[in-house]
C-alpha cells in the first residue's frame, strides 16, 4: 500500500476513448483518482475529467503514463455527408483527436477520514 | 426589467448558436476573423446539403418523368464519371495557376446552380420530347463538370478555414446539421412533389434547390479567404508521367487499386438504376423515395462514428473485410427480394449502415498503402481509378439494363462486388499494413480537448 502524503493536485482532462486505457494503468500502478466529472455529447468525443491526488515524488511517474497512453493522433474525418443511390462520396480532412490537458497544483492541507 | 431580461436571453440564444456553429467552445480562443469564417462556412454547409439533397435525390426521378430511359440514366452516370477522372487534375492546376480557390469554386457553383435552373424551366420553354431530354442530360452532365472543377479549389479553402486541432468537433458538427436539413429537405420536398405531381413538381422542387444553392453561396463569398498554400497544390503538380515512374516498386498499392478498380466497376453496374427500379417498376412516388434516403442518411450519420470505433478496436482491413463482404448481398436483395416500400426502407438503411463504415474504414486503408511524402500524388491516381472504373460499370450497365433487366444487373454487380471482396481478403493489405502511419507526435496548437 502507498503511503499517503499527499502534497499535489493533479487535473487530468482526458477524452473517453483514452481514458479507460489510463485509468487502467493508473490503478496498477497504484494511482488513485475521482472521476470529477464526465461530458457527454451527440456530436463530439466525450471527456473524462480525473481528480488524483499524489505526492511530487510520484509525479514524473504520473507524466510519463499520462504520455504513454495519451498522445495526440491523427485521424480522417468526412467533410461532408453526400449519399446518392449506393454510392457515398466521402471527401475527408485530417484532424488531431484525444491528447490530454493536466494540470498540477500544491495541496496546503490534505486530510482523509 | 422584463424586456431587459428577454434583452439577455435572446443575447445569450446568440451566443450559444454561435458557438454551435463553431462545433463548440474550442474556437473560442482563435481570432475573430476565423470564428466568423466557421460561422459562415456552416451555414453554407447547411444550405448546400438542403440543395444537394434536392438535386441527388430528385433529379433522376424528374428524368424518368420527362421520359428518359434506364440506358440514359446510366450513360448519364457514365459520363459524368468519366468527366470526373478528366477534369480534377485540372481544375487542381488551375486553382495553382490562378490562386483563386474561392473564386473558382464560386464560379463553379453559380455555373452548376444555372444548369439547374435551366434544366427546371426547360419543360416551361418547349414540349416535352426526345430532343428535351438529351439537352436536360447534357445540362445534368454540365452540372456535373462544374461540380469537379469547383472540388479541389473548395478541399483546399476548407484545409485552411478549420484550423486541425478542431476540425473534429467542427465538421462532427457540421455534417450532423447538414445530415438533418437534408433528411427535413427530403421529407417535405418528397411529398410537395408527389401532391403537385409531375413534371410540375419537380420543377419547382429544383428551382427551390437553386434558391438554397444561391443563399449557400452568398454566405460562402462572405468567407475571408486565409489564402495558405495546401497540400492540394502540391497534387496539381503531379503530372501522369510523373505519377506513372511513382508507382514503380509499389506492388501493394497497384493491387489496391487492382481491387478498387473491380470493386467500383461492380458498384456501378447496377448502381444508377436503383431510383429507376423503385419508379419504373415498384411504382414508388417521390415521397416514399425521399422515405428511404432519409432513411439511408440517418444509417450512415449513426455509423460514422461508431466506425471509428469499431475500426479501432478491430483494425481497419478486417472492418473492410466484413463490410466487403456484406455490402454485395445488398444487390443481391435488391434483385431478387425487395418489392415492397418497407423492404426498400430496410435495404436503403443497411446501405447506408454499410458504407458509411466501409468507406471510412476503407480510406485508411488506402492511407496504409502509400508511402507519406507521396501521398498526394498517389491519391490523384487512386481517384483516377475509381471514376474510370465507375464510368466503365455504368456503361456496361445501361448495355446489360435492356437485356437482363434490373434484376439481372443487381446480380451482375453482388457477384462482381463479392470477386473484389475476395482479391481484397487475398492480396490486398497484408504487407501494407507496414506502411500503416503510427499515431502521430504532433502537439496541436492550443489545449485538445477545451
Amino acid at each position: 500500500m502507498v503511503e499517503l502524503k499527499i502534497d499535489r493536485l493533479v487535473l487530468i482532462v482526458v477524452s473517453r476513448s483514452q481514458s479507460k486505457k489510463l485509468m487502467a494503468n493508473l490503478n496498477r500502478q497504484q494511482f488513485y483518482f475521482t472521476i470529477l466529472d464526465t461530458s457527454s455529447s451527440l456530436l463530439h468525443e466525450p471527456t473524462v475529467l480525473l481528480l488524483l491526488g499524489l505526492n511530487q515524488d510520484r509525479q514524473e511517474i504520473l507524466n510519463k503514463l499520462v504520455n504513454k497512453y495519451c498522445r495526440p493522433h491523427k485521424k480522417y474525418v468526412p467533410v461532408q455527408v453526400r449519399v446518392s443511390g449506393e454510392l457515398s462520396h466521402l471527401p475527408v480532412i485530417e484532424t488531431i483527436e484525444g491528447g490530454v490537458t493536466l494540470y498540477s497544483m500544491a495541496v496546503e492541507h490534505f486530510e482523509q477520514i | 426589467m422584463f424586456f431587459e431580461n428577454l434583452r439577455r436571453l435572446r443575447a445569450r440564444l446568440q451566443r450559444r448558436l454561435r458557438r454551435f456553429t463553431w462545433g463548440g467552445a474550442w474556437a473560442a480562443a482563435l481570432p475573430a476573423q476565423n470564428r466568423r469564417n466557421l460561422t459562415l462556412f456552416f451555414y453554407d454547409g447547411l444550405f448546400a446539403a438542403a440543395s444537394d439533397k434536392i438535386i441527388l435525390t430528385y433529379l433522376p426521378i424528374y428524368l424518368l418523368a420527362l421520359g428518359a430511359t434506364g440506358q440514359q440514366i446510366g450513360l448519364l452516370s457514365s459520363l459524368s464519371n468519366l468527366l470526373a477522372a478528366f477534369l480534377l487534375l485540372p481544375a487542381a492546376l488551375l486553382v495553382e495557376r490562378t490562386g483563386q480557390r474561392q473564386k473558382i469554386t464560386l464560379s463553379a457553383a453559380s455555373g452548376s446552380r444555372l444548369a439547374v435552373l435551366l434544366m427546371a424551366l426547360l419543360p416551361f420553354l418547349i414540349s416535352p420530347g426526345r430532343g428535351v431530354i438529351w439537352v436536360i442530360l447534357a445540362l445534368a452532365l454540365l452540372r456535373e463538370a462544374f461540380n469537379n472543377i469547383g472540388f479541389p479549389g473548395w478541399m483546399a479553402l476548407t484545409g485552411d478555414l478549420v484550423p486541425i486541432e478542431g476540425r473534429g468537433r467542427y465538421f462532427g458538427t457540421r455534417n450532423f446539421i447538414m445530415g438533418v436539413a437534408g433528411i427535413i429537405v427530403a421529407l417535405l420536398i418528397g411529398e410537395f412533389i408527389t401532391r403537385v405531381g409531375d413534371p410540375l413538381g419537380y420543377q419547382f422542387a429544383l428551382i427551390l434547390a437553386v434558391l438554397f444553392g444561391i443563399i449557400s453561396m452568398t454566405f460562402f463569398k462572405r468567407i475571408e479567404d486565409p489564402q495558405q498554400e495546401t497540400e492540394t497544390f502540391q497534387e496539381a503538380q503531379s503530372t501522369f508521367k510523373a505519377i506513372g515512374s511513382s508507382l514503380q516498386g509499389q506492388k501493394q498499392f497497384i493491387l489496391f487499386c487492382v481491387f478498387t478498380a473491380i470493386w467500383n466497376f461492380s458498384i456501378n453496374i447496377a448502381g444508377p438504376f436503383f431510383n429507376v427500379f423503385m419508379v419504373d417498376t415498384l411504382n414508388f412516388t417521390a415521397a416514399m423515395i425521399g422515405v428511404t434516403t432519409v432513411a439511408n442518411t440517418i444509417a450512415n450519420l449513426i455509423i460514422q462514428r461508431q466506425a471509428g470505433v469499431l475500426a479501432d478496436r478491430w483494425g481497419n482491413r478486417n472492418v473492410a473485410v466484413v463490410f466487403l463482404l456484406a455490402i454485395p448481398l445488398l444487390p443481391l436483395f435488391w434483385g431478387l427480394w425487395v418489392r415492397q416500400y418497407w423492404q426498400a426502407i430496410l435495404m436503403h438503411a443497411l446501405g447506408g449502415l454499410f458504407w458509411g463504415a466501409f468507406n471510412l474504414a476503407n480510406f485508411n486503408n488506402l492511407l496504409s498503402q502509400i508511402p507519406e511524402k507521396q501521398r498526394a500524388r498517389f491519391s490523384a491516381f487512386y481517384q483516377i481509378v475509381v471514376t474510370l472504373s465507375l464510368a466503365a460499370g455504368a456503361a456496361l450497365g445501361s448495355l446489360l439494363i435492356s437485356h437482363i433487366e434490373f434484376p439481372g444487373v443487381a446480380l451482375v454487380s453482388a457477384g462482381g462486388r463479392w470477386l473484389a471482396g475476395f482479391f481484397f481478403l487475398f492480396f490486398v493489405g497484408r504487407e501494407g499494413q507496414a506502411n500503416a502511419q503510427p499515431p502521430q507526435d504532433s502537439k496541436p496548437k492550443s489545449g485538445p480537448l477545451d
